[in-house]
C-alpha cells in the first residue's frame, strides 16, 4: 500500500495518457478518460499528504534495489503540497479546455500532452535521485515544447523558439552540474549526497561549482533574475488552456527543485548562497512588477507578474530560517492556485470579448458580475490584501526576514507588494470597470455565438476560487502544513534516515 | 585522453554559443546541437576514463575486477543523448515551420512577442 | 529515391532486420541488447523500405490490416455476430476472401497505437509488483525456460514494450519526415 500510495501520482497520469493515445480518433473519449484521470489524481494525491502528514516521510524503491544504487522515491509534505496543487489546476485547466480550446488543437493531441505533463511535473516532485529529476523535468519540458507549438500560428512558433532555445541551454547546463556532482562525489541518490556533501571529503569549491550550474539551469526554469526574459515573451502566446496551465505550475516546479537541493545538498557554503539568494530575489520582484505595469495586454501583465512572485519564493530560501521556508512553500501553493485562475479568467473574458488587450476591453463588471467578483478575488489574493491567501505567505516571509534584521529585502517586498495592486487595479479599472469602447461589429457578431459556452467556462473558475478561498480564509492548517514540511526539509537528517534506512 | 578532451568540450562550447548568438536560424540550430555534444563529452569525460576495461562482471567473478569503467556515467550519457536527439529534432522542425510561415532566416525579426502591444 | 540495388536488397535485409532485433530483444537479459536497441535495429528495416517505396508504399505493406466482414443479420445476437466475426478474420482467411457475401476492409495501423502499445506494455509490468505489495517495476521470474525467449518474467514485458515504442516513435518521424 505504501509502495502504491507514491507511484498513484505518477500512475494515473501515465495510464491516463496511454488511454488517450488509444482514443486518438475520439475527442470525446479523451475529454472522459482525462477528467477521469484527474479525478482520481486529486484524490490519491490528498491520500498521499495524508499519509504523509500521519506516518512521515515515504519512500519506495523502484525495482526493489536498495537505496543509493537503486531509483528512489521520496514523498515528504513538500512534494505531496506541490502534487496536490499540480492536480488541482489540472482538473481546472482540463475542464476549461473542454469548451475553452478550440476543436484543432483538441484533436491534435492536447490532451495526452497535458496529461504526460503532469506525469512530469508528479514525478519531478517525488523523485529523490538526481538523475532522475533531469529526465523528469525533460519529460515536462518537452510536452511544454509541444503544447506552446500546437496550433503553430505565428506567435506560438515565435514564443516557442524562444522557450525551446533557453531550455535547452538549461538543459545543458543541468547536465553538466550533473556531471560535477557525480564526478566528485560517486553517487545521484540525493540522501546519499545529502551525506557526503558533510563528510570532510567533499570537495568544497567544485560542490560549489556545481551548485552554480544547478542554480542557472533552474533559475532559467524558474525565471530569476537575469534569466527570465524568455518567459513574458513566450507565456502569453498559446492559448489560455495551455498557458493556465504552463503559466501555473512549470516555474514553480523549477523553484521546487532549487529549494529541495539548496535545503538538502548545496547548505555547506551559506556565506556565498544567501546573499547571492538575497540579491536575486530583489532584483526577480522588482523587475518582474515593474515589467508588469508598462505592459497592457491582460495576459502579458500576468506573465510578468509570475517573475514578480517567483521573487518572492527565492525570498525564504534567502532567509533560510524555518518560518521563511514555510512561507516560501506557502507561497508556491497560493501561487500555482491564483495564477493558474487569473489566467482563466483572462481566457474567459477573451472568449466573450475576442481580446485580451486592456485598451478593447471594458465593462465587463456590467456584463458578468460573478466573473468580476472572482477576478477580484484572486487579484486581492495575488497582490496580499489581508483575509486573502496571498497576505499569509507575504507575512510569514516579512516576519521571517524581520526577526533575523533583513530589513532591506523585506522593504523591497513590500513595495512590490504595492506596485502589484497597481497592476491588479489596473486590470480591474480598463477590464472591468470602464465603459466598453466602441468596437467593430464583425467582433460583436463573432462573439455573440460564443455566449452559451460561457457558463461551463465559469465551472473552473469557480473551483480554483473556492481552493483560493479556503486557504485564505481558513489558512491555519495549511500554513501548519507548510511550517512541518519547512522542518522536514531544514532537518535533512529526517530525509537522509527515511531514504538510507539508517 | 584525459587532457586532450577538456580542451575538445572548451572548443565546442566556445562554437556552439558563438553560432547561437548568430542571426540566422540554420546556425542556431547548430549551436544548440555543439553544446548539447559538448555537455555529452563534459559528461563523459567526469565520470572518469577507463581504457581497456568494461562494467560486465566475468562469469567466475563475483564483483568487477580493478580496472573496470564506471558504468553510470555511461547510462546517464546514454539517456542524456536520446533525450538531446529528441530536443534537437523537435528544434528543426520547429525552426523549419517558422521559416515556412516566417519566411525569414533572421533571428532578429522574431522580436514581435517581446514587443509592447498597441493593438491596432 | 528509387534505386534498383537498394530496392532489391531491401528484401533480404528487411527479414533479416526484424530477426536480428528480435534477436537483440530477448538477448538483452543477460547481454548487451534489450527493448531500445532492437527496436532501433527493427525500425531499420521499415526506414529503408520508406527510403526506397515512399511512406504510402510501406503502410500499405506493413501497417494494413486486412479485416473481412459483413453487416449484422437483424435477428443474430450482438455477442454471436463479434465471436462470428473473430473467427471469420482469423480462421480460414483465404477461403473468406473469395467469398461473395464478405466484404475487405483494410484498416491502417497508426503509429500512435504501436506508441501506446508499447507504453502500456512497460507501464503494466511495473504494476504487477505494485499489486503485490513490492516496489513498483519488482521483476517476477518463472521458475521454467523456453528454449528461444530464455525464462519469461515480467521484465521481458518492460523490454518489449520498449521495443514497440521505439519502432512507433521511429515509424511517426519517419512518416512525418518523408511526407514533407
Amino acid at each position: 500500500m505504501n509502495h502504491l500510495l507514491i507511484m498513484l501520482p505518477i500512475l494515473i497520469p501515465l495510464y491516463g495518457a496511454i488511454l488517450s493515445l488509444f482514443f486518438w480518433r475520439s475527442v470525446r473519449a479523451q475529454q472522459f478518460v482525462g477528467i477521469m484521470a484527474q479525478v482520481c489524481l486529486l484524490i490519491a494525491s490528498f491520500m498521499l499528504l495524508f499519509d504523509i502528514n500521519e506516518n512521515g516521510i515515504r519512500t519506495t524503491q523502484v525495482g526493489s534495489w536498495p537505496a543509493p544504487y537503486g531509483i528512489t522515491l521520496v514523498a515528504d509534505l513538500f512534494s505531496a503540497m506541490i502534487v496536490i496543487s499540480g492536480s488541482i489546476t489540472g482538473m481546472a485547466v482540463y475542464l476549461f479546455s473542454i469548451k475553452g480550446l478550440d476543436k484543432a488543437r483538441q484533436t491534435f493531441g492536447y490532451y495526452p500532452v497535458l496529461l504526460v505533463l503532469q506525469l512530469g511535473v508528479s514525478g519531478a516532485c517525488l523523485t529523490g535521485d538526481l538523475f532522475n529529476l533531469f529526465v523528469w523535468f525533460e519529460v515536462l519540458l518537452i510536452c511544454c515544447f509541444v503544447l506552446i507549438a500546437l496550433g503553430g500560428t505565428k506567435p506560438q512558433l515565435e514564443g516557442a523558439i524562444k522557450y525551446v532555445t533557453i531550455n535547452f541551454l538549461a538543459t545543458n547546463f543541468l547536465l553538466a552540474g550533473i556531471g560535477v556532482v557525480y564526478g566528485t562525489l560517486g553517487s545521484l541518490n540525493l540522501a546519499e549526497l545529502a551525506v557526503l556533501v558533510r563528510t570532510p571529503a567533499a570537495h568544497p569549491a567544485l560542490i560549489n561549482m556545481a551548485g552554480m550550474f544547478f542554480l542557472i539551469a533552474f533559475g532559467i526554469k524558474a525565471a530569476i533574475f537575469p534569466l527570465f526574459f524568455w518567459l513574458p515573451a513566450s507565456y502569453h502566446t498559446p492559448p489560455i488552456a495551455i498557458s493556465a496551465f504552463i503559466a501555473g505550475i512549470i516555474t514553480k516546479v523549477g523553484m521546487y527543485a532549487l529549494i529541495r537541493l539548496f535545503t538538502l545538498i548545496f547548505v555547506t557554503d551559506q556565506d556565498l548562497t544567501i546573499p547571492l539568494f538575497t540579491v536575486l530575489a530583489g532584483f526577480t520582484m522588482v523587475l518582474g512588477v515593474l515589467g508588469a505595469a508598462s505592459q497592457n495586454d491582460f495576459r502579458k501583465i500576468l506573465s510578468f507578474h509570475i517573475v514578480s512572485q517567483i521573487g518572492y519564493m527565492l525570498m525564504g530560501l534567502a532567509l533560510f530560517t524555518p518560518l521563511a521556508i514555510a512561507g516560501s512553500i506557502y507561497f508556491i501553493i497560493h501561487n500555482i492556485l491564483v495564477k493558474t485562475n487569473l489566467f482563466l479568467i483572462s481566457g474567459v473574458v477573451a472568449h466573450r470579448h475576442g481580446t485580451f488587450a486592456l485598451k478593447k476591453l471594458g465593462g465587463v463588471y456590467l456584463q458578468q458580475p460573478l466573473l468580476s467578483v472572482l477576478f477580484f478575488i484572486s487579484a486581492f489574493s495575488l497582490a496580499g490584501i489581508p483575509p486573502f491567501s496571498g497576505f499569509w505567505g507575504k507575512f510569514m516571509l516579512a516576519k521571517a526576514g524581520f526577526e533575523i534584521d533583513s530589513f532591506v529585502i523585506v522593504l523591497v517586498s513590500l513595495a512590490v507588494s504595492l506596485m502589484t495592486i497597481f497592476s491588479m487595479t489596473k486590470i480591474w479599472n480598463e477590464v472591468f470597470w470602464k465603459k466598453k469602447p466602441e468596437s467593430d461589429p464583425l467582433l460583436e457578431v463573432m462573439t455573440e455565438q460564443k455566449q452559451h459556452h460561457n457558463r461551463l467556462l465559469y465551472l473552473p473558475v469557480v473551483i480554483m476560487t473556492v481552493f483560493i478561498l479556503f486557504i485564505g480564509l481558513y489558512a491555519e492548517p495549511v500554513v501548519a502544513m507548510a511550517q512541518l514540511a519547512a522542518e522536514q526539509l531544514l532537518n535533512s537528517e529526517l530525509y537522509i534516515n527515511a531514504v538510507l534506512k539508517r | 585522453m584525459e587532457l586532450i578532451l577538456p580542451f575538445i568540450i572548451g572548443i565546442l562550447y566556445s562554437a556552439s554559443i558563438y553560432l547561437i548568438l548568430h542571426r540566422h536560424f540554420f546556425k542556431l540550430i547548430l549551436g544548440l546541437i555543439l553544446s548539447g555534444l559538448a555537455t555529452n563529452l563534459f559528461l563523459f569525460v567526469i565520470g572518469r576514463l577507463t581504457r581497456g576495461g568494461s562494467a560486465i562482471i566475468g562469469p567466475d567473478e563475483n564483483v568487477a575486477v580493478e580496472p573496470f569503467a564506471d558504468p553510470v556515467p555511461q547510462a546517464l550519457l546514454l539517456t542524456a543523448i536520446v533525450i538531446g536527439f529528441g530536443i534537437q529534432s523537435f528544434t528543426i522542425v520547429l525552426i523549419k515551420r517558422v521559416y515556412q510561415s516566417f519566411g525569414t532566416t533572421d533571428l532578429d525579426d522574431m522580436s514581435t512577442t517581446d514587443q509592447i502591444e498597441e493593438h491596432h | 529515391m528509387k534505386t534498383i540495388i537498394l530496392a532489391t536488397a531491401i528484401r533480404i535485409l528487411i527479414p533479416l532486420f526484424i530477426i536480428f532485433s528480435v534477436y537483440t530483444l530477448f538477448r538483452g537479459h543477460n547481454h548487451p541488447g534489450g527493448g531500445f536497441i532492437g527496436g532501433l535495429i527493427g525500425s531499420i528495416a521499415f526506414v529503408f523500405h520508406t527510403m526506397t517505396h515512399g511512406p504510402q508504399h510501406t503502410v500499405d505493406t506493413f501497417l494494413k490490416l486486412n479485416l473481412y466482414g459483413y453487416p449484422r443479420q437483424p435477428n443474430q445476437s450482438r455477442s454471436l455476430y463479434l465471436m462470428r466475426m473473430m473467427r471469420v478474420n482469423v480462421w480460414r482467411r483465404r477461403k473468406m476472401a473469395r467469398h461473395p457475401d464478405i466484404k475487405h476492409h483494410m484498416v491502417r495501423i497508426e503509429s500512435v497505437y504501436i506508441i501506446a502499445t508499447g507504453l502500456f506494455l512497460a507501464a503494466t509490468s511495473g504494476v504487477f509488483g505494485l499489486l503485490s505489495g513490492q516496489p513498483f517495476m519488482h521483476a517476477y521470474w518463472s521458475d521454467f525456460y523456453i528454449p528461444v525467449l530464455g525464462k519469461p518474467g515480467t521484465p521481458i514485458l518492460f523490454d518489449l514494450g520498449v521495443y514497440l515504442l521505439v519502432i512507433g516513435v521511429v515509424l511517426k518521424i519517419t512518416f512525418v519526415m518523408s511526407e514533407e
